[in-house]
């Protein structure tokens, strides 16, 4: 059996890069542990031309963007102070077709994601946002409060890892959600609390899948 | 909402929600401005900019759900 092959893009150079940088990066773990060839897109080779010749030689079935983005486009790193884009609806969106994708920023599945053909999209119809803990800003993995935002999104990941279908990975991430959300409600004292079910409940109800709903990664 | 104007009583009723329901030591991540603490993102909300905005029409789009029922019938599914 050939083996699966997963291409991630992680750029890491503000608050919300690094943030999803490092949640990407337990997710990455968790594909090497199933033997799956995952392609890290990061530092200096996450560039618009190498993305796009690793796509024509390796062709990866499954991709997964972090990143800022807009309702046409993915962007990668800043280069020279400017986002460069990855994927642009109306320049080469059609590098998605076929693919299983899952789009960590903002605005995508508004538009770009319903491009995409032959394939399915997961992604975000509003700004994806959370609150971090600022005594934890540069050190992700004790941020708790961050933590209730990206286990959620990640639970994507994992579940198309597992070989869920994507309707089945955004389920599950929806739960997540929704049982996270009930958590804090419980403890509505707790400060904080009722500004991060709002936050919660506008990332769970902007996550879209566009395509085939059924499909998996393989 | 109406026009290109924030009506004033839902910019008093967000402000008030930020003061209330957001710590000191929250910063708000939405898009790519940055990580914008309470203060800031109040800012944000009076200049009724493009982030303030966001933000409002985020909180708007909550306290929908919560008055039609959606938010308790989707919890409860």
């Amino acid at each position: 059996m050939p083996m699966k092959k997963m291409l991630v893009t992680r750029p890491k150079y503000d608050e919300a890069t690094s943030y999803s940088y490092y949640y990407a990066g337990i997710v990455i773990k968790e594909a090497g542990d199933k033997c799956i060839r995952v392609i890290d897109l990061r530092g200096r080779r996450l560039r618009r031309a190498v993305f796009e010749q690793i796509i024509g030689k390796e062709s990866p079935s499954f991709l997964f963007f972090n990143a800022h983005g807009d309702e046409k486009t993915i962007y990668g790193d800043k280069i020279d102070g400017d986002e460069e884009f990855l994927v642009k609806e109306g320049e080469n969106q059609g590098l998605l077709d076929c693919r299983l994708v899952y789009s960590r920023t903002c605005w995508s599945a508004a538009s770009l994601g319903k491009t995409c053909k032959g394939g399915c999209f997961i992604g975000h119809c509003v700004p994806f946002s959370f609150w971090l803990d600022e005594k934890w800003s540069t050190n992700p993995n004790n941020d708790n409060v961050a933590r209730q935002f990206f286990e959620p999104s990640n639970l994507i990941v994992s579940s198309l890892l597992k070989g869920n279908t994507a309707e089945e990975a955004v389920d599950k991430s929806k739960n997540l959600a929704k049982k996270t959300i009930m958590r804090l409600l419980n403890e509505k004292e707790e400060p904080g609390a009722m500004a991060s079910v709002r936050l919660l409940w506008n990332n769970m109800e902007g996550t879209e899948i566009h395509g085939n709903r059924h499909m998996k990664f393989e | 909402m109406s026009g290109d104007r924030m009506d004033p009583e839902v910019k008093k009723l967000i402000l008030w929600r930020i003061d209330t329901s957001v710590p000191k030591h929250f910063k708000l991540v939405m898009g790519d401005k940055g990580a914008l603490g309470k203060e800031d993102l109040k800012k944000h909300v009076e200049a009724e900019d493009e982030i303030g905005m966001k933000f409002v029409k985020m909180e708007l789009n909550f306290i929908k759900a919560l008055s039609s029922g959606e938010f308790t019938k989707t919890l409860a599914d």
